[in-house]
């Protein structure tokens, strides 16, 4: 059984607490916030050692790991720490706000010989893992396009404050729904990525984007439409859809469902000829604690896994994290500014 | 507890499926005299009731009900607390702020206004405070049960709060008399605490369970087992696998395991509503 700390509990950090104490070869043994009242009210709640100070909590717990979960703008300066102390990292995503940063976390955890992991969470959801096998299998043949979309409603109405709306803390559509978008099309795609033409446009927020659009290159072949947009007020829950063309078919895919399209029948993969569609029923989704879907467990057992030694690298490593850090980066380089729309 | 209990998934299009279902069941409900017609046909052709979460859209339906001598014998299952709104204050407000928002008074709020001041590490009368604003509504209703939602029951039991759903229980039995009951996406783990350390008396338990053992954690052997105890009211839902099974053998698989007390379904047609129940009356009651 490894000991694992928790530094962050906010939101993210209190549904990770729960489902890392329910999560095999891993035990919580100790949290940090910097909030007094809720340090107090979990400390008399749950059975944990409880901090104000991670450096504190990294010196006084021996931990094996820890998982990161604090605002984007701290994740370099904890993340480091820990590394430094020979302590595995789970951190939430994105890894940095800083490309050279993130690749100085990846060099540090090499040096340390410390094992990472970052919270795209998307790896681990059933159905991108089987559209994932279905391009591996050639399914679709060599792809040539895709088009790749997330929407939510997170920003409403006008925004000219918090953390939101700063993008050195780690706001605008772009650095918060934007690393999930654009982490999933490296997991289908890889990371080489060349960033062809981005906008960033402002509809409510006033210092920063709410709607990101790029065209992306990956391996140079393969051509990549992004279109994120967080002020979305149709959509109910955030969510990604992604149509990816291939010379001999096509999938349409989401976090529930697959539309796969075949030029010719592969028995092997019990796909006809033509029009196929699957469900999230039709994947193994069975996980030893579920609390808001087996992505989030998935994810943790994975993390788990890594400190046990069970797995040598995680399918969402600090170079994963890294290369989107990059992706992010040159977006809001190339854009030119905001395109004021409000 | 009745067997055949309509839910209310459909009336906010969740769908667990399919965005377009969503889109579709949407447009469908989008007054409260859409859902309350719905309701009506149900209670109509005797489905007595009706499970829901404590969703603001739906103050105007109760209303409406309650001026019908024909819902006389309704019940109603309040499912609480209706996660979005007091997520989206958590996120906004913070946790501690939050529930501050929702609880006036209560005493977490001094431990933010003044630092070291004595605050509450006790979460049990702020969860009494929270079932209170969600019961006012319902007064002079025939309240069947009060359910706890799967995102909080599976929070509770992650983070080994178990003392939680004793003290749920035990509120919603003295204040209201009646059983309180709990969502979960996690049946096997949850029951063990609730009948073997808790010691309730056949606790009501709703959760996933379908032929094809979707989402019931950690497996559906494990499930299907203890629910052959029949330690506990057992309701299932999702018994259709969100479209992935067809009527007769997902309630024939709901029939074999001989432990399922009840079962919640929700469908946005008449005619769909109907033909479930008929299905779910013939199937169950023999």
């Amino acid at each position: 059984m490894k000991k694992i700390g928790l530094i962050g509990v906010g939101k993210m950090g209190l549904s990770h607490l729960a489902i890392a104490k329910m999560t095999p070869g891993i035990e919580v043994s100790a949290i940090c916030d910097v909030s007094t009242p809720l340090m107090y009210f979990l400390g008399k709640n749950i059975q944990v050692k409880t901090f104000k100070n991670y450096k504190k909590m990294i010196k006084n717990c021996s931990l094996d790991g820890v998982m990161i979960c604090v605002p984007n703008s701290m994740h370099f300066e904890i993340s480091k720490h820990c590394i430094e102390n020979g302590v595995h990292v789970f951190i939430e995503k994105p890894l940095t706000l800083s490309f050279k940063e993130s690749q100085v976390l990846c060099d540090f955890a090499t040096q340390y010989q410390v094992k990472g992991q970052v919270g795209y969470v998307n790896r681990f959801n059933p159905v991108f893992q089987r559209v994932k096998k279905m391009l591996s299998a050639g399914v679709i043949g060599k792809v040539t396009h895709y088009i790749n979309k997330m929407v939510g409603g997170v920003i409403l109405k006008k925004n000219s404050k918090g953390w939101r709306n700063d993008y050195s803390k780690g706001g605008g559509c772009l650095f918060d729904y934007g690393p999930h978008c654009f982490d999933l099309a490296c997991y289908f795609f890889g990371s080489d990525v060349q960033v062809d033409s981005t906008s960033l446009t402002s509809i409510f927020s006033t210092e920063v984007d709410d709607i990101v659009s790029a065209t992306l290159r990956h391996n140079e072949t393969i051509i990549g439409f992004n279109y994120i947009n967080w002020s979305d007020s149709s959509v109910r829950k955030a969510n990604n859809t992604i149509e990816i063309t291939g010379i001999k078919g096509k999938i349409i895919a989401n976090k529930q469902e697959i539309n796969v399209y075949c030029a010719d029948r592969i028995p092997e993969m019990n796909l006809k000829e033509g029009w196929n569609q699957l469900y999230v029923t039709d994947e193994n989704t069975n996980t030893p604690y579920y609390l808001r879907g087996e992505d989030f467990s998935n994810q943790l057992i994975e993390f788990s896994d890594l400190i046990n030694g069970k797995i040598e690298k995680s399918i969402s490593s600090l170079e994963d994290g890294s290369a989107t850090d990059r992706i992010l980066e040159d977006i809001l380089k190339m854009s030119g500014g905001l395109i004021q729309n409000g | 507890m009745d067997k055949i209990i309509f839910g209310d998934n459909q009336f906010f299009g969740v769908n667990h499926m399919s965005e377009q279902t969503s889109i579709r069941q949407s447009q469908k409900f989008r007054t409260s005299e859409d859902i309350y017609k719905i309701l009506e046909f149900v209670n109509d052709i005797g489905i007595k009731t009706f499970m829901f979460t404590t969703h603001d859209k739906l103050e105007p339906v109760f209303e409406k009900m309650r001026i019908n001598p024909k819902f006389k014998d309704f019940k109603l299952v309040p499912c609480m607390p209706y996660a979005h709104k007091y997520a989206n204050a958590m996120v906004e407000l913070g946790i501690f702020e939050a529930v501050a928002k929702f609880v006036p008074g209560s005493k977490i709020l001094s431990g933010l206004k003044g630092l070291g001041a004595a605050i509450s590490s006790d979460p049990i009368p702020v969860m009494k405070l929270l079932v209170d604003s969600e019961m006012k509504q319902f007064k002079g209703f025939n309240v069947e049960a009060i359910f706890l939602l799967n995102i909080v029951t599976d929070l509770l039991l992650g983070l080994g709060m178990h003392h939680m759903f004793y003290e749920f229980a035990k509120y919603a039995e003295a204040k209201y008399g009646v059983k309180a009951g709990f969502f979960t996406m996690n049946y096997h783990q949850l029951h063990e605490i609730l009948v073997n350390d808790l010691k309730l008396d056949k606790p009501m338990i709703c959760s996933n369970i379908n032929k094809i053992g979707f989402r019931m954690n950690p497996t559906r052997q494990t499930v299907e087992e203890t629910i052959g105890l029949h330690d506990s009211t057992n309701i299932a839902m999702s018994f259709l696998a969100s479209g992935a099974l067809k009527p007769e053998e997902a309630v024939a698989y709901i029939k074999s395991l001989k432990g399922i007390d009840a079962v919640l379904f929700g469908a946005s047609s008449p005619d769909h509503i109907k033909e479930t129940k008929d299905l779910l009356d013939v199937t169950l009651s023999t």
